[in-house]
Formats: structure tokens, C-alpha cells, sequence
């Protein structure tokens, strides 16, 4: 009993990691038809921001995270938006595909030549405190996790129910055709989900890293399984929730109970599981050919 | 007169929205359709069931007798089954005889002998004579995206008849085109069906260029079909006016 | 046709350099043009894939580790050379068509996203499982083969090996892409909808096209290993994957000669910039998103470009493409 309750905390904890990017990674789909293959970077990166104002400009934690993520909405969501895929999507979805692709392999050796090459240390939220749960020993850092994530996703659902703009960012992703045609800024609305994913990865980013050391590679799998949360649950918003979660928890699952050899084949059992049985994905609609 | 396609009792419903509801219809050969009705009635939704790009949700189509619901637009385009789109659908950036020789060469020969044959895949005189027959003639090396549009819509419509298929359906085909090469078209359709005794049907906006060119007009409004006949029949019909005219 | 005659010539030309080359180089130089000849048989393949086709793999690597790993394992254990390479291309043309035909069957983007999860697992298990693949240590002492009697064990001979079996892949490609199958992959990738409705099978096709791709990038593997004679995980990671992807829209994409250039950028440039080695991929990645956002047609339709600027300046000016 203990040892489930122990995997279901680190299963949330991760799966509302993994969640946090899938969703970010499915509006920027939806809205732009952006398929942004760069989203693991988008995670690994936020990381070495705070590093960068802890280490170099000598900021406290707190404030480094603030600065990370100011900087990562700014990078990752502005630039990302008016540098690349602006000049990028006039000459159709394929190109744009490559450039994301190239930019995951520009920031991945961008850090790897400018910072270094070594894993680094990055401070957990909640120190490394324990917390006993009905005789289950779980770190605080999990609860944080999952606390700050669920914060995160409610406050994000509720900006997209309850404000105009969140409002015309929905009808964006909907249909931006129908939103210009109702008068919706639609590229200011695309240019807002770019920096809620920005923000959401950067999230993910301080949440994630104390775990897995702040490492130039770590966007190659946070990137795969962001991927797999996504098309698994269907590419909707619920669905990534869902895809994330349920992929937090096979990961710990395999992690404990399976050899490494199947836990690193999850992601592409999950994938094909998804194409040959549930093409939709788990909360997604069936669509017409058209 | 047999037919040659006919449709029973053919529904499409997406979610709530029931774009085809029941229609039934068959297409002569020999025949030139026309398929009008005023903006979502359901004609192109219509054809997209018949033609595989949408899964009907109820009745069957049959061509030549045999059922054919449901099948891949690939494997009907093999069965003698041609189409048009609504809007342009060309591969802009191959030149216009390989436009051609593409609508042709899936219908001959097998995979194998596609990759090992000619390049042109035997069809280069037949592509010439096509081109010549819609007076495309030395427009073949151009890429199709270069040419003007009345010519991309004659490009459009001779692609259609590569592959020497027994029924035709032309989504719209006079739209955008300007009166000149309507003329052409409308002349270019009638030759073929006269002198290769091809079957058409024919979804079309514009009345002239339908009620001059088809032999029989079925009527769609909301779905159904409300009226058939030919031209004169239908152009006096009280309900095909009021469907146009709304109530 | 002055234009095909042109390329012929060019091919010819080509051809005769790289069969000349050896001899003005060192040891070194004749490994790093066998290096290039390889790199650019797996570009060829996933040129096919994705040039042609239309279709993004991130999965070229893992299909180059295959190829060699199969060899490595195969003629280490006393297996004929000629039989791992067949072996080898058979591997990943059956892998990648069971990877392709499922993915295709849904949304062409997934097919990335499922290469790019094979790619990853297929690394893990050449690291992790160490009583096949010996793990991070590999496999060494890979034999290199006799040849209709001719040995390769020199690197001049493994050079013109690697040589010849470039002009055979080529020669295979440029078959295909003119025959009426380039037509259907050129449809494929214009216009798949329209392509359909004239009778082409485009999943068929699609998934043949990725299927010989990566079975091309085997035959690159099989090589691979010969010219290095020992495999080790690391270079088949997801970056080789990314930068093949990138060597051919680099040198441009769906274009004959495109993964030629491309891979001497990616494999031959690199040596000639030695003090910027660290920096090089940083840099490499950087030019391909400014092409992609200015030139998507790569080095090869830039070079058009500024031959029509310079031939027509005026002309040209008035119809540039927005």
C-alpha cells in the first residue's frame, strides 16, 4: 500500500510535468498549426535561465525563477514566434517542421558550447524535506510538483473560460478562419499562445529540473514524451491533462517493476498502441478526411 | 437506358447536421447531370461520399451495378471513377504534361512495371492529344502553376479524362472562369460527351452554363433532392423556385 | 533538355573528381571523403523520404545503426560480408515499412513523432543491451570485405568500395525519381488529396518511399562499419538523425544533388574549420532555420536564385518569388 501511494505521488509528479508541456505543445497546434519539435529544448532551457542569474548575476533562488521565466516567455515565446515561425509558415508547414527541428538542435548545442556540456545541479522548491502519508514516506518536492501544476492548469483554464481574450484564444485554436471572420485579433491570439506555452514549459522547466539535473540533452526525451502526451490524449487541452498523467504513471511503473530495456521502449509502445487501436487519442474526436 | 451509377438512399450526418438526408439518384450513361441547389444543400458533401473523401453515414452507391460505398478515392479513381474539385487541385510545380501522365498512370500496368517502364509511362501521345483537345497545345512544359487560371481550370478538367474513365464528376467547373473560356469548356465537355459517349454529372452554380449544357438537373435543398428533370421541367418547378427564392 | 544534358555532364564531371581524389590526399583526407560517401547515401535515402515524399523521419540514424550493428554483429560472428549487407538492407526496409504503414494510416506528422520515439528506443538498446551490442564499449574488429577478389582493407580500396556503392544508390534513385513512381511521390507531397482522386495509392507509396529511405540508410550503416571497423552507440543518437534531416534540406530537398551537397557541409566543411569544431553544429543548425525562413529550397535553389539575379538582373527583380 505504501509503495503504490509512493508511485502515485512521483507518477502525478511527473505526469503534471509531461502535462504541462503536451498542453502548451497542443495549443500552439491548434492555434498555429505550429508543430513545435523543439519543445523538449523549450523545457531544458528555462533551467539554465535561472541557472545563468543564480551563478552569473548573483540573484537569490526566488528571484533567478522569476527572471527564468521572464526571460523564457521573451525567448522562447516572442522571439521563437516573430523570429522563426513568422518568416517560416509563409512557405508552408514543412518548412517550418525543419526549423523547429533545427532550433532543438541549436539550443541543445548552444548550451552544450556556451555553458557546458556537464550536468548541473538545480535547487528543489521544497528543499529536500520528506512528508509521511498513511506510512508512505513522499518528498515534499513531489507534492510541491503537483500543487504548483494543478495551480497552474486551473489558473490557465480559467484565463481561457472566464476572459474575453482567453475567450478568442479558444475560438483561435478552434477555427481561425470562423475567429477572423467574428473580428477576433487572430494573430495577436496566436502570438498570446505562444507565450503560454513559453511560460508553461518554462514552469516545467523549474519544476522537472531538480530532479533530473539541469543537462543540455534533457529536451530529447521531455520533448518525446511531451509528444506522446499530446497525440495520446487526443490533442485537445483535457486530453494532455490525461495523456500526461497516465504517462507519469507507466514511467514510474516500468521505472520500478520493468528492466530499462522496456521502460525505453514506453513512448513508441504507447505511440503505435495509439495509431493501430485509438487513432483519435484517448479524449480526442474522430475527424473526417477531409 | 441503364445506369450506370446510382445512389440510394445516401445520408451524411456530422454530429447534429444532416448535410445529405436520403438521396437517391442515378446517373445514365451516355447522360450529362447536372446537380444543382442553392449554398449548402449538400452537393459537394454530396460527392465526397460518393467519392470516398467522406464515409457516408447511411445508403449505398453502386457503379455498374457493383457496390462501391465507402471505398478508398484511390481504388473508385481505378474503378473508372473521375473527379473535379471545387477549387483548383493541381500539383503546381510539375510541369503540365506530367499533370496529365499522372492522372493516367496508376490505371495501367502494375507497381512493378511503374517503376522498371518508360518514364512517361506510355501516355506522353496521349497526354499530347489531350492537351490538344483543350487547346493546351504547347503548353506542356510549362509548370501548372504558371498558367493563367482559365487555363489551369481546362488543365483541371482534361485530367479528369486521362484515364479514359466511364464517369466524370466535375465539382463546379465554371467557377471563376471567365465567359471566353466558359465557351471553350462548355464547347470542350460537349465534344467529349458526343464523340467518346462520356457520362458526366455536373455540380454547377451557374444556371446558363448548366442549362445549356446537361440533359437532365436533379434539385438539392437541405439535403434532399426536391426536383428532377429536364431543363425546362425544372427551371418552371414551383418548389426548385421557392428553394432559390426562399419562402 | 540542355538542362538534363548539363546535369549529365555535371554527374560526369563529378564522377570523375571523386575517382581521382585520393590521390592528392592524405590517409586521412581519402577517410574523411569515404566518410562523406556514406553520410550522403543515408541523405540519399532520407532525401527520398522526405524530399520526394513529403514525409519527416527522425529516425535515419537509428536505420544507419541498424545497418551497422547487423554487419558488426554478423561478420564479427563469421558471417559472409555480402549477406549482412543484404540482411541488413532487408532489416530496415521491413522495419521502416511496419513503423510507416501504421503512422501513415493517420496523420503524415506522426510518422515523425513515431521515428523520433524508434529512434530514441533503438539508441537506448545498443547502449543498454550490453550481452548483444556490448554496450558502450561496441563492437570491434569489424572485418572489411573482398570485393570480386579486391580487398578493401587498405583505405584506398574501402574509399572506392564506399565509392562505387554511392554511384549504385544514386543510380537507383535518379531511376526512381524519373519513372513513374517520382511522379506519384512528387503528387504525394504537392498534393495528396488531388493524388488520390486520380488513382494513386498514396498511403502504398508514402510508406514505400520511407520504407526504401531507411533501407538506404542500412546500406549507409553496413558501410559504416566497414570503413570504421567498430560500432558504439554514441554516434547514432538522435542528433545524427536530425543533422541527416538537415543535410538534406540544407543542400535542398527533392532536388537530385541536394544530399550530395549537403552531407560536404555537414561532413566535409567541418574538417576545414577545425578551431570551430565546438561550435560547428550550433552553427550548422542556425543557417538551416535562417534557409528555411528565406530559401526553403535550400543551397542548391539559392544558387538558382542568384544565377537568374545575376543573368537577368532586371527580370528577375520584377518576378521574384515573395
Amino acid at each position: 500500500m505504501a509503495d503504490v501511494l509512493q508511485l502515485l505521488v512521483a507518477g502525478l509528479a511527473t505526469g503534471a510535468v509531461y502535462a504541462l508541456a503536451a498542453i502548451g505543445f497542443t495549443l500552439l497546434w491548434q492555434a498555429s498549426q505550429t508543430i513545435n519539435f523543439a519543445q523538449g529544448e523549450f523545457v531544458m532551457l528555462p533551467a539554465f535561465f535561472v541557472l545563468f542569474a543564480m551563478n552569473a548575476l548573483g540573484l537569490p533562488f526566488p528571484a533567478a525563477i522569476l527572471v527564468g521565466i521572464a526571460t523564457g516567455v521573451l525567448v522562447l515565446g516572442w522571439l521563437f514566434k516573430q523570429a522563426v515561425v513568422a518568416p517560416t509558415i509563409r512557405h508552408g508547414a514543412l518548412p517550418l517542421v525543419i526549423s523547429t527541428i533545427a532550433l532543438g538542435l541549436l539550443l541543445k548545442e548552444g548550451v552544450k558550447a556556451f555553458y557546458g556540456a556537464e550536468a548541473q545541479a538545480f535547487p528543489p522548491l521544497g528543499g529536500a524535506a520528506n512528508v509521511s502519508i498513511a506510512g508512505a514516506i513522499v518528498s515534499l518536492q513531489s507534492l510541491l510538483v503537483i500543487a504548483i501544476a494543478v495551480a497552474a492548469v486551473a489558473a490557465l483554464q480559467a484565463f481561457l473560460d472566464h476572459t474575453r481574450t482567453g475567450r478568442s484564444i479558444q475560438a483561435t485554436a478552434q477555427n481561425p478562419g470562423v475567429a477572423r471572420i467574428l473580428g477576433i485579433p487572430v494573430e495577436r491570439m496566436i502570438l498570446y499562445t505562444f507565450l503560454i506555452n513559453a511560460a508553461l514549459t518554462a514552469l516545467a522547466a523549474i519544476l522537472i529540473t531538480p530532479v533530473y539535473l539541469a543537462n543540455f540533452t534533457n529536451g530529447e526525451w521531455l520533448g518525446l514524451y511531451a509528444f506522446v502526451a499530446a497525440i495520446a490524449g487526443g490533442l485537445n487541452m483535457r486530453g494532455a491533462i490525461a495523456g500526461g498523467l497516465l504517462l507519469g504513471f507507466m514511467d514510474n511503473l516500468s521505472a520500478a517493476y520493468l528492466s530499462a530495456a522496456y521502460r525505453s521502449a514506453l513512448p513508441l509502445a504507447i505511440l503505435l498502441a495509439v495509431v493501430l487501436f485509438r487513432p483519435q487519442g484517448l479524449l480526442g474526436r474522430v475527424e473526417e478526411p477531409v | 437506358m441503364s445506369a450506370l451509377m446510382s445512389v440510394h438512399n445516401l445520408s451524411k450526418r456530422f454530429g447534429g447536421i444532416v448535410a445529405v438526408d436520403g438521396v437517391s439518384f442515378e446517373v445514365n450513361r451516355g447522360e450529362i447531370l447536372g446537380i444543382i441547389g442553392p449554398n449548402g444543400s449538400g452537393k459537394s458533401t454530396l460527392f465526397n461520399c460518393i467519392l470516398g473523401q467522406l464515409k457516408p453515414t447511411a445508403g449505398e452507391v453502386r457503379l455498374d451495378g457493383r457496390a462501391v460505398t465507402g471505398m478508398r478515392a484511390c481504388d473508385l479513381s481505378r474503378l473508372g471513377l473521375a473527379r473535379t474539385f471545387q477549387l483548383l487541385q493541381l500539383f503546381p510545380q510539375l510541369t503540365v504534361r506530367d499533370n496529365l501522365i499522372l492522372a493516367g498512370q496508376e490505371h495501367r500496368g502494375t507497381l512493378w512495371s511503374r517503376l522498371v517502364g518508360r518514364p512517361d509511362a506510355g501516355l506522353a501521345d496521349t497526354a499530347a492529344e489531350m492537351l490538344s483537345f483543350f487547346r493546351l497545345d504547347g503548353l506542356a512544359d510549362q509548370t501548372a502553376g504558371t498558367l493563367g487560371y482559365g487555363q489551369q481550370k481546362l488543365l483541371d478538367a482534361a485530367m479528369a479524362f486521362m484515364a479514359r474513365p466511364r464517369l466524370v464528376l466535375l465539382d463546379e467547373p465554371a467557377a471563376g472562369v471567365d465567359p471566353s473560356v466558359l465557351a471553350d469548356l462548355r464547347e470542350r465537355l460537349r465534344a467529349i460527351n458526343v464523340q467518346a459517349g462520356a457520362t458526366f454529372a455536373i455540380i454547377e452554380h451557374d444556371m446558363e452554363f448548366v442549362m445549356s449544357l446537361c440533359t437532365r438537373i436533379l434539385v438539392l435543398a437541405e439535403g434532399r433532392v426536391i426536383a428532377a428533370g429536364d431543363p425546362d421541367t425544372v427551371r418552371r418547378d414551383a418548389g426548385v423556385i421557392e428553394a432559390y427564392l426562399g419562402r | 533538355m540542355s538542362a538534363t544534358a548539363l546535369r549529365t555532364a555535371a554527374a560526369a564531371v563529378a564522377a570523375v573528381v571523386l575517382i581521382a581524389a585520393p590521390f592528392g590526399l592524405t590517409a586521412y583526407g581519402v577517410y574523411v571523403l569515404s566518410l562523406w560517401a556514406i553520410t550522403t547515401i543515408a541523405a540519399i535515402g532520407l532525401n527520398l523520404t522526405f524530399g520526394y515524399a513529403g514525409l519527416v523521419s527522425l529516425g535515419q540514424g537509428a536505420f544507419v545503426g541498424i545497418g551497422a550493428y547487423v554487419t558488426a554483429l554478423l561478420t564479427t560472428r563469421g558471417w559472409p560480408f555480402a549477406a549482412a549487407y543484404v540482411l541488413a538492407f532487408a532489416a530496415c526496409c521491413a522495419i521502416g515499412w511496419g513503423l510507416g504503414y501504421p503512422a501513415l494510416r493517420v496523420r503524415r506528422p506522426y510518422l515523425a513523432f513515431i521515428t523520433l520515439a524508434f529512434g530514441t528506443f533503438v539508441f537506448l538498446m545498443f547502449r543498454n543491451e550490453e550481452w548483444l551490442t556490448g554496450g558502450m564499449y561496441g563492437i570491434n574488429r569489424v572485418p572489411r570485405p573482398s570485393v570480386l577478389g579486391l580487398s578493401t582493407a587498405a583505405p584506398l580500396g574501402c574509399y572506392y568500395f564506399c565509392l562505387l556503392n554511392l554511384i549504385v544508390a544514386s543510380a537507383a534513385v535518379w531511376w526512381l525519381v524519373r519513372s513513374p513512381w517520382g511522379r506519384a511521390l512528387a503528387a504525394l507531397r504537392e498534393n495528396p488529396l488531388r493524388a488520390a482522386a486520380l488513382g494513386v495509392d498514396t498511403r502504398r507509396y508514402a510508406v514505400m518511399a520511407f520504407a526504401l529511405g531507411a533501407g538506404l540508410g542500412g546500406v549507409s550503416g553496413v558501410l559504416y562499419a566497414a570503413l570504421l571497423q567498430y560500432v558504439d552507440p554514441t554516434p547514432f543518437s538522435l542528433t545524427m538523425s536530425v543533422s541527416l534531416l538537415l543535410m538534406v534540406v540544407m543542400g535542398g530537398s527533392g532536388c537530385f544533388f541536394g544530399p550530395f551537397l549537403g552531407a560536404a557541409v555537414a561532413v566535409v566543411l567541418p574538417e576545414g574549420l577545425r578551431f570551430a569544431q565546438n561550435y560547428y553544429l550550433f552553427a550548422y543548425a542556425l543557417a538551416a532555420i535562417v534557409l528555411m525562413a528565406f530559401c526553403p529550397t535550400g543551397l542548391i535553389g539559392l544558387g538558382e536564385r542568384l544565377m537568374t539575379a545575376f543573368a537577368r538582373p532586371r527580370a528577375a527583380a520584377a518576378k521574384a518569388p515573395p
